[in-house]
């Protein structure tokens, strides 16, 4: 990442605590969609989406309701999955029978 | 009709929605990651093909993103321009240059913050000089400057561990000078990413499309099946022993001239978690290693925004 400096996280709570929306600055589609769709598997989410704003703002928010668990965590586990999804693209990438 | 495939009618494709939701139908995570295969079609120097089953839009989608804009390479950026009588303005000059891709691992490197300055670590520098000069026997030597003209000058300890850079290519203009004109500049080359600018980019173009699924709905004999094969300008069917067989289904553009006519025998379809990648590099990178850095780089963009929460709750809240 070019300019990691500039990228900043940020939670807006609801009163309930089981809707969060977050902002993702330096963020655009790719990892917006990418996310809402590992999110959307879970079975804890009763909803969520994503937006990009304006196009000449580098803002992504992700919106997040679950059922039970607190939407950061939920959007934490769906980090991780992001990365192991990554992990075994690498690993299939890099076996000798491909 | 099969919830995985998408078809093209004579009219409009059918059945082109996809479920993502685990209760609507859609798979889940586990269904696919233990599903997910990846086969290479071809690879040439300059060129992949590689297909991903079994994988869903999003994820395809942000690859091909990170490719076209996030992977990095080395580029030229800054130039002290030190003689330019040429007819081409110093800016056009500056911007056809950093366009030249160049042949240097951007992993060797890191990124240059804008306050640093040019070092071994951060930086490759050229020198250009070109001169045109009428001989004396009436001859013009020196009148094309070609990205070959590029001299190296590594910086303390660049040589010993990297070894050499130069342009991918020796052949592309620059510049055209008259007898008399001149260029001289050093140009200084930085790491990049592409959504700063495309000279960064590491590839010429990187594309998916859905794997064609093309059967005859019915056996199609004698003169029909000959005037099938006929009909297809990309040579999708055959005949063979009399029959119509389909042949090179991956070659299908999804005109639609098989079914314009009579929408009876063939069907042509499109199988949606089948992604072909189509990876063109410019040549900094192998396209093999672009996929891997841009699947590293999706990865690193997790760990990055893990790391961000990780921060946030620790801080105390006001």
């Amino acid at each position: 990442m070019e300019s990691s400096d500039n990228k900043k996280f940020s939670v807006a709570e609801d009163e309930t605590g089981k809707g969060c929306t977050f902002a993702f600055t330096g963020e655009g589609h790719t990892i917006g969609n990418a996310l809402r769709y590992l999110l959307i598997k879970n079975q804890d989410v009763e909803f969520c989406g994503y937006s990009v704003p304006h196009p000449a703002e580098p803002v992504m928010n992700i919106r997040l309701q679950t059922y039970k668990n607190p939407p950061l965590e939920t959007l934490e586990a769906s980090l991780n999955q992001l990365t192991s999804v990554c992990d075994l693209l690498l690993s299939k990438l890099d076996s000798k029978n491909i | 009709m099969d919830a995985n495939t998408a078809y093209l009618t004579q009219n409009t494709p059918e059945n082109v929605h996809t479920v993502e939701h685990p209760l609507s139908g859609g798979k889940t995570l586990e269904e696919i990651l233990s599903n997910i295969e990846m086969t290479i079609i071809e690879e040439k120097e300059e060129h992949l093909i590689i297909d991903l089953v079994g994988i869903e839009a999003p994820i395809a989608n942000a690859l091909r993103r990170i490719m076209l804009s996030e992977v990095p390479t080395m580029a030229i950026e800054d130039i002290n321009l030190w003689q330019n009588t040429s007819v081409i303005p110093d800016e056009v000059l500056a911007h056809r240059i950093g366009l030249i891709p160049i042949d240097a691992d951007p992993r060797l490197f890191k990124f240059k913050h804008p306050n640093e300055e040019h070092s071994s670590e951060n930086c490759i520098c050229f020198k250009l000089h070109a001169v045109c000069r009428r001989l004396e026997d009436g001859s013009i030597v020196g009148d094309k400057v070609m990205s070959g003209d590029l001299q190296w000058q590594p910086f303390p300890n660049q040589q010993e561990r990297f070894g050499h850079f130069k342009p991918v290519h020796d052949d592309i203009i620059i510049a055209k000078l008259g007898p008399g004109q001149e260029i001289e500049a050093e140009l200084f080359c930085e790491k990049g990413i592409g959504a700063t600018h495309t000279k960064w980019s590491p590839v010429c173009t990187a594309s998916y499309r859905l794997a064609p699924k093309i059967t005859l709905k019915k056996e199609i004999a004698g003169e029909n099946a000959i005037n099938l094969k006929n009909k297809c300008p990309m040579g999708v069917f055959d005949v063979k022993k009399g029959k119509a067989v389909v042949k090179n289904p991956r070659n299908c553009t999804s005109c639609r001239e098989c079914i314009r006519e009579d929408d009876s025998m063939v069907s042509l379809a499109k199988v949606k978690d089948h992604f072909i990648f189509t990876i063109e590099t410019t040549g900094a990178l192998s396209p093999r290693d672009i996929f891997r850095e841009a699947i590293k780089e999706l990865r690193d963009k997790a760990a990055f925004w893990l790391d961000k929460i990780n921060i946030y709750k620790r801080t105390p809240k006001s």
